[in-house]
């Protein structure tokens, strides 16, 4: 590979890095958007439950420890990859993945239980806002695993390059995202839900 | 057979005179085209010299080219609504139902904002920006390619009502729940509506990502950011409220398709639903989106006034500021459009108050445009007559706009046809008009020939004085008392109005045939127009480089040291010094994952509006699936070696 | 020798000040037959103070937008090539003063402009009452597919299509809606406000004149949106004590059931009169939206404006 070549693909790899912030932010858009939704419409319950009735704190607690786990492997992963260790950065998002699914799960644990107490997305406005909020970020839980997934493999085949290695730190900034905007939902929705 | 046609049925062929009409021009249009393409055999060089190529420059054209089609789609909308308000006065009913009328009048509004003007903006902004910045190619090109297809994608779709469904949204443009709710709108109307933005409001916001990254990082060395031309500028400004505003659309409407789907109640009218948050939420997008039609043409003429004066812009500085205070402000101004619905006063005043603000920036836009005129050496061509014509009606546009910015005042002009005139004025003087004068300007770069300048005049004549026939009218019904989107009204002395307004039509209608007809006639005398690479002795780099402009736009990337960097170096006679030595340049290779991908999105958005479960899976994971394929991909780019550039540079146009 | 353009010039100009003389004396003696505008022709203070305002308004801008448009062809036309002796391509790159004027001019304007706005959002504040000699009547309002509904609780009558008020007593309208969100608007007394489901919103209007005014609604809100308008008739407050007790005397009882039957979309509904009302009707038509049974209706809804 000539110099220019190089340059041109580290270019390429600067401007990929740059580009998902500003997706990013749109991001970031998006979800206040729906955290707006949720604030305006939290009480209007309709004479159905609020959140202090049906929010299982020490359950959403438990999915929260493990968010935030998962978030420090995906850490010690990118650390990994600084270093250019490639196994143990697969090892690290392996934890990551299993993290992330038990948190899918367990979300879809709770909202299957409200639906099935007759609490769906269909009973109030609050529900509506709730299910969205929650659903929208577990959504992109799945985008990432399914990213995860994929980037690992691709990763382990091709070993540690320039496009891999940002590609797994692309990975590991949109899941420390997801865990930021977790934080806000549990505070907002959750925390001065049951208050 | 519910699973396999969701809620398809034989009832929703077409069956009324226009869903005929509709479906038939659809389909002819199709056929005509495809054998006009067998009978030259074109089929191949249309697939991989346009559709899969990711040269900004084609795609630009290809944005031009669906939107000019958009737009005649539009104006056949206007026309139609025109011929019923003309007519149904008193005892006559006019020749559409009520809900007729009002499906045409939400497709009208629909199609010029997201699929026309937004189309005409995309295609320049892909052409000039990366010549203007001395790029190659944008940050990510597949992503420009996809955005496009999007676009295409969700054009085809808001006209595929004609064949399936037979009903548009009627509820107006921005289609306000509760009345666009499944209770008052069952049909599938609203679906089609909220699928069609959505698909081409993705395609919109991967493009603002696209732009951003391209403008703010891929600049020619030496460009600083004050040293950028100021279509660039304005563009990056626009690119920047996307990005800012379309998340808050695409949320939106996502959220009144729960509504419809699911049964949801973000804004239904009981359950606890809240229309008033969505009437917020799409004016917070709806707002800035004029902003986003209207700054990059505030380029174009900064461009086009500097270049046809042969002088430097006058206040750059204030320039680049009044357009962030345009960006800012954009965004700070919602509330305007719903002064009625019971906010405190002081809410309206400080909205108010901010609307008004907005005309200070715009203001002194205008003051440096005739600044940079002053001791200038004008040279009067089209371009510059679609600005002169753009600073008279803007100006009165923007006049009407401060006027309802007053609560007051707008108690009185809110949803009268005084707004609808108003904000016509600032969408076809302050965006269309600039996009006639950017195309105008920038044709010789792309096509290597200049248009027919007699033809050109005309057009513009017909333009202005059909537009001014056209609103002139509608200011003084809004005075009258008319309220828009009347299909029908009682007071007699309104329609001699109205037919004006009809004739208006007319005449705007005679100046797109001017412009058709210049465009052939410009292709057939293409010999003796040819341009050169500098037509207009231009000041920014686009000039710079050959016209056609070659596919990887400059052989050598330029080096800036100056605003307006080629009539610099026209002054100091360094301009088109011939290198000594050429070296490889990588491209992106063409891709057709782009079509495909955006095939799985358009057949997800049919489905979602039908309800074809299965074909919605197909869609989704089909687009997935292509996204991850195009990222697996090693080998999307390909070298071109110096000795190739070097032969290439070498040919006599 | 005047040259030609300077003639055009001048020609400019004095239409210009003629255009602006013209203007003025529109504010202060309507010389155009204006009374066939809606807006213009006034029949109450609301109506007159928002036509001066919008007159006002668009003098001031005048003010900025006469010159710089004037300048504007005038340059374009004396700077066009082959005529200019001064050409300067580096004109103005160093003037940092004009760049001063070019901004604070604009600004001087819009902060005059922002004062209106500020005053005339306060003082036009259709929430707030207005001050005659007499106690307001108030008159509620249901927008109805396609119809509009008033209850004069004070009268205890109701009526479809048709109003009747007294001249010179303010009216204080509460706006609720059982359709989809629409606009209430009479453009010779003032306007516009929105009637929304489960919402209470509130205008006040006085009519100094009498007369028969177009009531009308601005808002989409379905197929008959064209054709919702009703009639205002101002008269005299004996002619309307009158006439209430004509209603009174005539007509049925508006309860839940009559309700109900107007409820199913409808177009060109003649006038129609109830001689008594429901006591609670109003309120349960806003309930229903916000809470899930109407029996629950006790108070009056948190979003009321007055």
């Amino acid at each position: 590979m000539s110099e220019t070549t190089l340059e041109h693909h580290h270019e390429k790899t600067e401007n990929a890095r740059f580009g998902f912030w500003v997706y990013l932010m749109t991001d970031l858009i998006m979800f206040s958007a729906l955290f707006a939704a949720y604030a305006v419409l939290r009480n209007n319950t309709f004479g159905g439950p609020g959140g202090g009735d049906i929010f299982n704190l020490p359950f959403v607690l438990t999915e929260t420890f493990i968010l935030l786990t998962s978030s420090f492997t995906c850490g010690l992963a990118t650390v990994s990859i600084n270093q250019k260790k490639l196994k143990q950065a697969l090892w690290w998002l392996g934890a990551t993945f299993l993290l992330g699914a038990s948190f899918l799960i367990m979300e879809l644990t709770e909202f299957h239980r409200l639906i099935a107490d007759g609490n769906g997305p269909q009973r109030s406005a609050f529900l509506s806002s709730y299910f969205t909020l929650v659903g929208a970020h577990g959504l992109h839980i799945a985008v990432g695993l399914l990213w995860m997934i994929i980037a690992g493999i691709v990763a382990y085949k091709r070993g540690l390059t320039e496009k891999t290695a940002s590609q797994l730190t692309r990975l590991a900034l949109f899941w420390h995202f997801l865990d930021l905007v977790w934080i806000f939902i549990f505070t907002i929705v959750y925390l001065i839900g049951v208050l | 057979m519910h699973f396999l046609l969701g809620n398809l049925t034989l009832e929703s062929l077409p069956h009324e005179w226009f869903t005929v009409a509709g479906t038939a021009t659809l389909i002819l249009g199709g056929l005509f085209v495809g054998g006009l393409l067998t009978y030259f055999k074109r089929w191949v060089w249309l697939w991989k010299n346009w559709l899969t190529s990711t040269d900004p420059k084609k795609i630009g054209v290809m944005y031009i080219i669906v939107a000019s089609l958009m737009l005649f789609r539009g104006a056949v909308d206007a026309a139609m609504i025109w011929l019923q308000q003309s007519i149904a006065v008193g005892a006559h009913n006019g020749y559409l139902s009520p809900d007729h009328f009002q499906q045409i009048f939400t497709a009208h509004g629909d199609i010029m904002v997201f699929f026309a003007t937004m189309g005409f903006l995309f295609g320049l902004i892909n052409i000039i920006v990366p010549l203007q910045i001395g790029a190659r190619d944008l940050a990510f090109p597949f992503l420009n390619s996809l955005g496009f297809w999007l676009y295409v994608a969700g054009a085809i779709l808001i006209n595929m009502f004609f064949a399936f469904g037979g009903q548009f949204a009627s509820a107006g443009w921005l289609s306000l729940p509760p009345l666009s709710e499944i209770a008052y709108s069952p049909g599938v109307g609203v679906d089609y509506w909220i699928w069609s933005l959505q698909i081409s409001g993705l395609g919109t916001l991967i493009g603002g990502i696209n732009f951003i990254v391209t403008i703010l990082k891929m600049r020619a060395p030496g460009m600083k950011l004050m040293d950028m031309p100021m279509f660039t500028w304005t563009s990056l400004c626009s690119m920047l409220l996307v990005v800012s505003v379309f998340p808050i659309l695409a949320i939106t409407i996502s959220l009144l398709w729960l509504d419809r789907y699911f049964g949801m109640h973000f804004f239904t009218s009981g359950f606890g639903g809240n229309p008033m948050m969505y009437v917020n939420l799409i004016w917070m997008w709806g707002h800035p989106e004029v902003y986003i039609l209207v700054l990059p043409t505030f380029g174009v003429y900064s461009e086009i006034v500097s270049t046809f004066s042969q002088k430097k812009l006058f206040g750059y500085t204030s320039m680049v500021v009044a357009a962030f205070g345009i960006t800012a402000l954009a965004c700070l101004v919602w509330l305007h459009h719903f002064f009625t619905m019971g906010a405190g006063s002081d809410v309206n005043a400080f909205f108010g108050i901010m609307t008004g603000v907005i005309a200070i920036p715009t203001g002194v836009q205008f003051i440096n445009w005739v600044a940079t005129m002053y001791k200038g050496k004008i040279t009067f061509i089209s371009p510059l007559y679609w600005f002169m014509g753009f600073l008279a009606c803007f100006a009165f546009g923007g006049m009407a706009g401060v006027l309802m910015s007053l609560p007051g005042a707008d108690y009185q002009l809110h949803n009268s046809l005084f707004l609808v005139a108003h904000f016509h004025t600032m969408i076809v003087s302050g965006a269309l008009f600039g996009i006639f004068a950017g195309i105008t300007y920038w044709f010789p770069k792309v096509t290597g020939f200049k248009l027919n300048e007699s033809l050109g005049k005309k057009a513009f004549w017909c333009w202005l004085i059909g537009f001014i026939l056209s609103f002139g009218p509608l200011y003084i019904l809004g005075f009258l008392g008319a309220t828009r989107r009347l299909d029908h009204y009682d007071a007699p002395g309104w329609q001699w109005l109205f037919i004006t307004a009809g004739i208006g039509l007319l005449i705007i209608g005679l100046g797109a045939l001017f412009q058709v007809a210049q465009i052939i006639v410009s292709i057939k005398d293409r010999k003796q127009n040819v341009a050169g690479n500098d037509p207009w002795n231009g000041r920014t780099l686009e000039w710079s480089t050959k016209s056609p402009v070659p596919f990887y736009n400059f052989a050598i990337i330029p080096t800036v040291t100056n605003r307006d960097q080629f009539w610099e170096d026209k002054q100091a006679k360094t301009q088109n010094l011939k290198p000594k030595t050429y070296s490889d340049i990588t491209m992106p290779k063409n891709t057709a994952m782009a079509i495909y991908c955006s095939g799985f999105i358009f057949a997800a958005g049919f489905a979602f509006v039908w309800h074809i479960t299965w074909l919605i899976f197909v869609g989704l994971i089909g687009a997935m699936v292509c996204v991850i394929i195009r990222g697996l991909d090693e080998h999307t780019e390909y070298t071109i070696t110096a000795a190739e550039i070097e032969k290439m540079e070498n040919i006599k146009p | 020798m005047i040259s030609k353009q300077k003639i055009g010039l001048y020609i400019f100009l004095i239409l210009d000040a003629v255009l602006v003389v013209l203007c003025f004396l529109q504010v202060f003696h309507p010389i155009f037959g204006l009374e066939d505008f809606g807006l213009f022709n006034a029949k109450g203070p609301v109506a007159a103070a928002q036509a001066r305002l919008i007159v006002t308004a668009f003098l001031l801008m005048l003010i900025i937008v006469i010159p710089v448009l004037t300048a504007g062809f005038f340059v374009a036309f004396k700077y066009r090539v082959g005529r200019n002796e001064d050409y300067d391509p580096e004109w103005g790159q160093k003037h940092g003063y004009l760049k001063f004027f070019m901004w604070a001019f604009p600004v001087l304007i819009i902060i005059f402009i922002s004062i209106l706005n500020f005053k005339s959002a306060h003082s036009l504040d259709p929430a707030q009452a207005i001050s005659a000699g007499s106690p307001p009547l108030t008159i509620q309002v249901v927008a109805l597919q396609w119809k509009w509904l008033f209850i004069y609780p004070g009268q205890n009558i109701a009526t479809v299509n048709y109003i009747d008020i007294p001249q010179n007593v303010p009216l204080h309208f509460e706006l609720t809606a059982d359709a989809p969100m629409s606009l209430f608007w009479i453009p010779q007394l003032g306007g516009e406000m929105a009637a929304m489901q489960g919402m209470v919103t509130g205008i006040n209007l006085m009519a100094t004149q009498t007369g028969t005014f177009t009531g009308q609604n601005s808002e989409i809100n379905g197929e008959g949106y064209a054709r919702m308008k009703f009639t205002v008739n101002s008269t005299s407050r004996a002619n309307f004590d009158a006439w209430v007790a004509g209603v009174k005397k005539n007509s049925p009882m508006l309860n839940e059931e009559e309700y109900n039957k107007l409820i199913p979309p409808s177009q060109n509904n003649a006038p129609a009169y109830y001689g008594s009302v429901d006591a609670n009707l109003y309120n349960n038509v806003v309930m229903k939206f916000t809470a899930p049974s109407s029996a629950a209706a006790s108070s009056v809804p948190a979003m009321y404006m007055k």
